[in-house]
C-alpha cells in the first residue's frame, strides 16, 4: 500500500510539473504581450526605442497586421529562442520595409503566429514600423524542410514569414516549416 | 533440402504452439472473473506501461516530410530536382500524361506525353526525367521540351555518343547520355528549369506483350504508389497494405504528391485475330470498332488510381491453329510478323515418348542441390505412361547410364532406376559433352518423341561447344534444362534449351521442385505445335532462325525482312499428329506500325548471340552489322546508344546566364529557421493525463 501511495504522489508531482511548464510558456507568451505593445506606443510617440522591462535585451520594432482574418502581432528585434517565447520576432540579418532587402518574421506556431494558417493567398498586410505603413499581398503559401532549405533574403521589396509545420503537432522540434511569401505594394 | 523443410516445420511447429498458449490464456481468462484481483497485482506495470507508450505514441504523432525519393521509389516518368544536400529528389508537380498506344498483334508502340510544371519559386538547377521501361520494352524516342528549349534522344554508335556527350560537357550544356541506374530503368538530366517553367517529355517505347491463359495483356502503371506518401504520417494507420486506400484522407501540401489528375488514353488496337471479349479490368473505356481495329479510350473520371490499367483481350481459339500476319514497308523493304496461336489446349496428346533423364552429378551440386536434383527425377520418373520408354545418365567428369540404349517402362525397370537414382553421390568435375552424346546418339524409335531433361546447375565454361555439339545431334529431340538453386547460369540454360528445340524451368527454390517438375510434365505431354516452318518463296532474314517447338498456349512469333513479297506465304505447322498450313497474301491496305522495329530487335538479338556463341565468326562484320540495324531502327544496343542532344544550345545558354545574373543579384545572405514551436498544448496534456492516473489509482486504492 505504501509504495503504491508514493506511486500516486510521484505522478502528480510529476503532472503538476508539467502542467506548470505549460502553464509557464503560455502565460510568458501572452502576458508580456501587454508590456510589449505598452512599450510600442512610447516608441510610436518619441520616436525612440524602448525595452518593454528593464532587463529585456529586445524591443519592439513593428506591428503587422492581417485585415481580413483580424489578427495583429508586435514585433521583436532579433529571432533568439527567448525573443519567440514573448512575441513575433524580426530576423535581425534581414531588412526592414523602407530597405531594398527581404524582411523576414517569425512566431511560434502554437502561440503568436497560431493565425498563420489563416491567411490566404492574396490576403493584405500591414506593416508599421516609426517609418509609417507598408502594404503587402500574400503570393505564396509553401511547406519546407528547414534542413533541405534556408531562409534566404534578397534584395527585393518582400515579406517572408516562417513558423513551424503542422500547426496542430503536439511535439515541437520538427523540421517542416511553414512559409508565407508577400509582395510590397505600390505606395 | 530436408535442413528447409526442418526448419520451416519448426517455425510453423512455433507458431501453432505460441498460438495454443494464446487461446488457452484466453479461455483461462474468461471465466475466471476475478478481474479486479488480477489486475491489482499488476496495477504498478500497468501504470507504468501505459506512461511510456503514452509517451511514445507522442512522438509517432509528429509528422515528417517525406516528398524526397530515391531512384528506385520510381515506378512512373517522372520529372525530378535534385537536392544537394540530402542527395536525394523532389518531384515536379505532374500536369498531364497523355498515352497513345498502337497495338498490333501482340506488339504494343507506347507514345507517353507528360507535362510537368516546376511550381517552386526556385530555379531547378539539376533536374532529371526519370522513366521506368517495362520488361521486354525498347525505349527509342525521347523528347524533352522546356520552355523553348528542345532536347532529343539520338541513336549514335557508342564511341560517337560519348564525343557528342564530352563535347556537351566541355561547353558547359547540359547533354547526357541516357542512362540506366538499374534495370529498366531511363534516366536523362535537365538542367536549369525556371520557376513556374513547364516541362513537355515525350517518350516512346516498344513492348512485346504477354499471352497467358488465352489472353494478351496490355498494361499502364497508372496507380499512385503509397511510396509517394509520408510514411510517418501513415504509420498510425497500420501496416503498409492500408497505405494506398488512405490517400485521401492525409493533409499534405499538394505539391508533394504525385496525382494524374489530367489523363488520357487512346489505343488502337489491331488484335490479328477475331476476338470473344475484350476489356478493361480497372477503369472505364469507350470501345468503338472500325474495320479490324478496335479503339479505345479512356472514359473515367477517378482523380484516384489505386490500380493500373489493363486491357484484356481474348483470341477466338479453335481446334486447329490460327494465324494472322501484319507487315509494314519501311525504305523499299518489306517487313512482316506473323503470329500464331495454338489450339485450345483440352486434348491430351496420346504420342508415345521416349524420355531420356540426365543428372548433374559434379562437386558443386553436393547438398541440398544433389538432393533437390535426385526429387526432381524421381518425381519425373512418375510421370512416365507403361508405353513410354526411358533412360538415367549420370554425369561428373565422366558419364554413366541406366541402361543401355532406352527401356520399357515397368515395375522391375523403375525399381532399378529408383536404385541408381538412390545411390548417386555429388562428386567430381563437370563434364557434359559425354552425357550429351550418350543420351541423342541412339536413333528414336519410329511412333515415339524423344525427349532429354537435363537437370543441372549449370556451372560450364564450353558453352559455346556444347552448344554446337546440341545443335549437331540433337536431330528430332527435344531438350529440356531444368536449373537447380538459386544462381544458376541461365544464359546456357536458356540457350540450350532453345537449341534443343525444348524450354527452360528453373528452379530456385527447392521446396518446390515438385510443383515446377509438375508444370514441365504437363506441358511435356502435350506439345501443342511442332515443327513450325514457313515458306516465303523469297530471300528472308527470318528470325527465330528456328522455329521452337509450342509446348502450353504460346504465341508463336515469326518476324521476316524481304525485299518483296512473293505472291503467297505458306505457313505449315505439325500440330496434333495432323498437319496444318496456311497461305498469307499481302494486304496493302492494312500496314501495320512497328513490325519493321521488331524484326531490327529479334534481328539484333539472334547476331549478338552468333557474336558470343562463334569464335571463328568476322567479329567485326558482325557488330558493324549490329550497329547499322540498330542506327537504321533507333534502338539502343550492346555497340549503340542513346544520347540527349540539346537542339537550342544557344538558348540553353542565354538561360543558364539569366539563372546565374537572377540568383547573383537577388540572394544576399541564407540563414537558417528558427525553431518556432512551444510545445505548451503537449506540457499541459501530460500533465492533466498524469493527474488522471493519479486519480484513477488513488480512487482504486480507496475503494479496496
Amino acid at each position: 500500500m505504501k509504495i503504491k501511495k508514493v506511486i500516486v504522489l510521484a505522478i502528480v508531482v510529476l503532472g503538476f510539473w508539467h502542467v506548470s511548464a505549460s502553464a509557464y510558456m503560455f502565460s510568458k507568451a501572452w502576458l508580456s504581450q501587454y508590456l510589449i505593445s505598452q512599450s510600442w506606443q512610447q516608441t510610436l510617440k518619441d520616436n525612440k526605442l524602448h525595452k518593454p522591462w528593464s532587463w529585456a535585451d529586445t524591443y519592439p520594432v513593428a506591428t503587422i497586421n492581417f485585415e481580413r482574418i483580424k489578427q495583429s502581432s508586435v514585433v521583436l528585434e532579433g529571432s533568439s529562442g527567448r525573443n519567440l517565447a514573448f512575441s513575433v520576432t524580426h530576423l535581425s540579418a534581414s531588412g526592414m520595409p523602407d530597405e531594398n532587402k527581404s524582411m523576414i518574421l517569425s512566431g511560434h506556431r502554437d502561440s503568436h503566429f497560431a493565425y498563420l494558417q489563416d491567411v490566404q493567398k492574396g490576403d493584405k498586410v500591414t506593416v508599421q514600423t516609426t517609418q509609417g505603413e507598408f502594404q503587402y499581398k500574400v503570393s505564396e503559401l509553401s511547406v519546407v524542410d528547414s534542413q533541405k532549405q534556408q531562409l534566404t533574403i534578397s534584395n527585393k521589396q518582400e515579406l517572408i514569414l516562417s513558423t513551424c509545420y503542422p500547426f496542430n503537432a503536439l511535439m515541437a522540434g520538427g523540421s517542416l516549416r511553414y512559409v508565407i511569401k508577400a509582395n510590397r505594394l505600390k505606395p | 533440402m530436408p535442413e528447409k523443410i526442418t526448419t520451416t516445420k519448426h517455425i510453423r511447429q512455433q507458431l501453432e504452439d505460441l498460438h495454443q498458449q494464446k487461446y488457452n490464456t484466453a479461455i483461462k481468462k474468461k471465466p475466471n472473473r476475478k478481474l479486479y484481483q488480477g489486475l491489482q497485482l499488476n496495477w504498478r506495470t500497468n501504470t507504468i506501461i501505459m506512461l511510456v507508450l503514452f509517451y511514445v505514441g507522442l512522438y509517432q504523432v509528429q509528422a515528417q516530410a517525406q516528398d524526397y525519393f530515391n531512384l528506385d521509389d520510381i515506378d512512373t516518368g517522372m520529372m525530378l530536382s535534385y537536392h544537394e544536400q540530402g542527395n536525394d529528389y523532389s518531384a515536379l508537380t505532374l500536369l498531364s500524361t497523355q498515352y497513345d498506344v498502337d497495338i498490333t498483334g501482340i506488339v504494343a508502340q507506347v507514345k507517353i506525353t507528360q507535362r510537368f510544371v516546376n511550381d517552386s519559386p526556385n530555379w531547378v538547377d539539376e533536374g532529371m526525367y526519370a522513366f521506368p521501361v517495362a520488361a521486354n520494352a525498347a525505349v527509342y524516342q525521347m523528347k524533352l521540351i522546356i520552355g523553348k528549349r528542345e532536347i532529343e534522344g539520338e541513336i549514335h554508335e557508342k564511341k560517337q555518343a560519348q564525343e557528342i556527350y564530352n563535347q556537351a560537357k566541355s561547353e558547359g550544356l547540359a547533354a547526357s547520355i541516357v542512362k540506366q541506374y538499374r534495370p529498366n530503368l531511363f534516366t536523362t538530366d535537365v538542367a536549369n528549369i525556371m520557376p513556374n517553367e513547364t516541362v513537355k517529355v515525350e517518350i516512346t517505347y516498344q513492348q512485346t506483350l504477354t499471352y497467358d491463359a488465352g489472353h494478351i495483356d496490355f498494361r499502364l502503371p497508372l496507380a499512385i504508389k503509397s511510396r509517394y506518401m509520408q510514411e510517418r504520417f501513415l504509420a498510425d494507420e497500420g501496416s503498409s497494405d492500408s497505405q494506398e486506400s488512405n490517400l485521401q484522407g492525409t493533409a499534405l501540401p499538394t505539391t508533394t504528391v504525385l496525382v494524374d489528375k489530367n489523363r488520357s488514353i487512346k489505343i488502337n488496337l489491331e488484335a490479328g485475330f477475331e476476338l470473344t471479349d475484350l476489356i478493361s479490368l480497372n477503369h472505364n473505356v469507350l470501345i468503338s470498332q472500325s474495320n479490324h481495329k478496335h479503339i479505345i479510350a479512356l472514359n473515367d473520371e477517378i482523380l484516384y488510381d489505386d490500380k493500373d490499367f489493363v486491357l484484356q483481350w481474348y483470341p477466338k481459339q479453335g481446334n486447329t491453329p490460327k494465324a494472322a500476319m501484319f507487315s509494314e514497308k519501311l525504305n523499299g523493304q518489306e517487313y512482316v510478323l506473323m503470329m500464331l496461336l495454338p489450339p485450345r489446349s483440352t486434348q491430351v496428346n496420346t504420342q508415345k515418348r521416349e524420355v531420356v533423364f540426365i543428372i548433374d552429378t559434379s562437386g558443386s551440386m553436393d547438398g541440398n542441390a544433389m538432393n533437390a536434383a535426385k526429387d526432381a527425377l524421381l518425381f519425373g520418373l512418375t510421370q512416365l505412361d507403361y508405353e513410354d520408354k526411358f533412360n538415367v545418365i549420370e554425369f561428373n567428369s565422366n558419364a554413366r547410364e541406366l541402361f543401355d540404349g532406352v527401356q520399357e517402362v515397368n515395375t522391375e525397370n523403375l525399381d532399378k532406376a529408383i536404385d541408381f537414382i538412390d545411390l548417386l553421390k555429388a562428386d567430381g568435375g563437370t563434364n557434359m559433352s559425354p552425357a550429351l552424346s550418350l543420351a541423342m546418339e541412339d536413333e528414336v524409335s519410329e511412333g515415339y518423341l524423344k525427349q532429354i531433361i537435363f537437370v543441372t546447375d549449370g556451372s560450364v565454361g564450353n558453352e559455346a561447344q556444347l552448344f554446337s555439339q546440341i545443335n549437331k545431334d540433337i536431330n528430332k529431340a527435344r531438350l529440356f534444362t531444368v536449373a537447380i538453386g538459386a544462381a544458376p547460369n541461365n544464359y546456357f540454360m536458356n540457350k540450350a534449351a532453345l537449341i534443343g528445340r525444348g524450354t527452360y524451368t528453373s528452379i530456385a527454390d527447392l521446396n518446390q521442385v515438385d510443383k515446377h517438375m509438375n508444370e514441365l510434365f504437363v506441358k511435356l505431354s502435350s506439345p501443342a505445335l511442332t515443327d513450325v516452318f514457313v515458306e516465303w518463296n523469297s530471300a528472308v532474314e527470318q528470325n527465330p532462325r528456328v522455329i521452337p517447338d509450342l509446348y502450353s498456349d504460346q504465341p508463336v512469333l515469326i518476324t521476316a525482312k524481304m525485299k518483296d513479297f512473293k505472291s503467297q506465304v505458306t505457313l505449315s505447322v505439325f500440330s496434333r499428329n495432323k498437319s496444318w498450313s496456311k497461305a498469307f497474301k499481302l494486304n496493302k491496305d492494312g500496314r501495320s506500325k512497328g513490325i519493321a522495329r521488331l524484326w531490327a530487335r529479334n534481328q539484333i538479338e539472334d547476331l549478338t548471340d552468333d557474336l558470343m556463341l562463334d569464335s571463328e565468326i568476322d567479329r567485326q562484320a558482325l557488330e558493324q552489322q549490329i550497329t547499322d540495324i540498330a542506327l537504321q531502327h533507333h534502338l539502343v544496343s550492346e555497340f549503340t546508344s542513346l544520347v540527349a542532344v540539346d537542339r537550342n544550345p544557344e538558348l540553353s545558354r542565354l538561360v543558364a546566364l539569366q539563372k546565374r545574373s537572377e540568383q547573383n543579384h537577388e540572394v544576399l545572405a541564407q540563414a537558417n529557421f528558427p525553431q518556432t514551436a512551444l510545445g505548451w498544448k503537449l506540457q499541459l496534456l501530460i500533465g492533466l493525463f498524469l493527474f488522471l492516473v493519479a486519480f484513477a489509482l488513488n480512487k482504486y486504492n480507496y475503494e479496496n
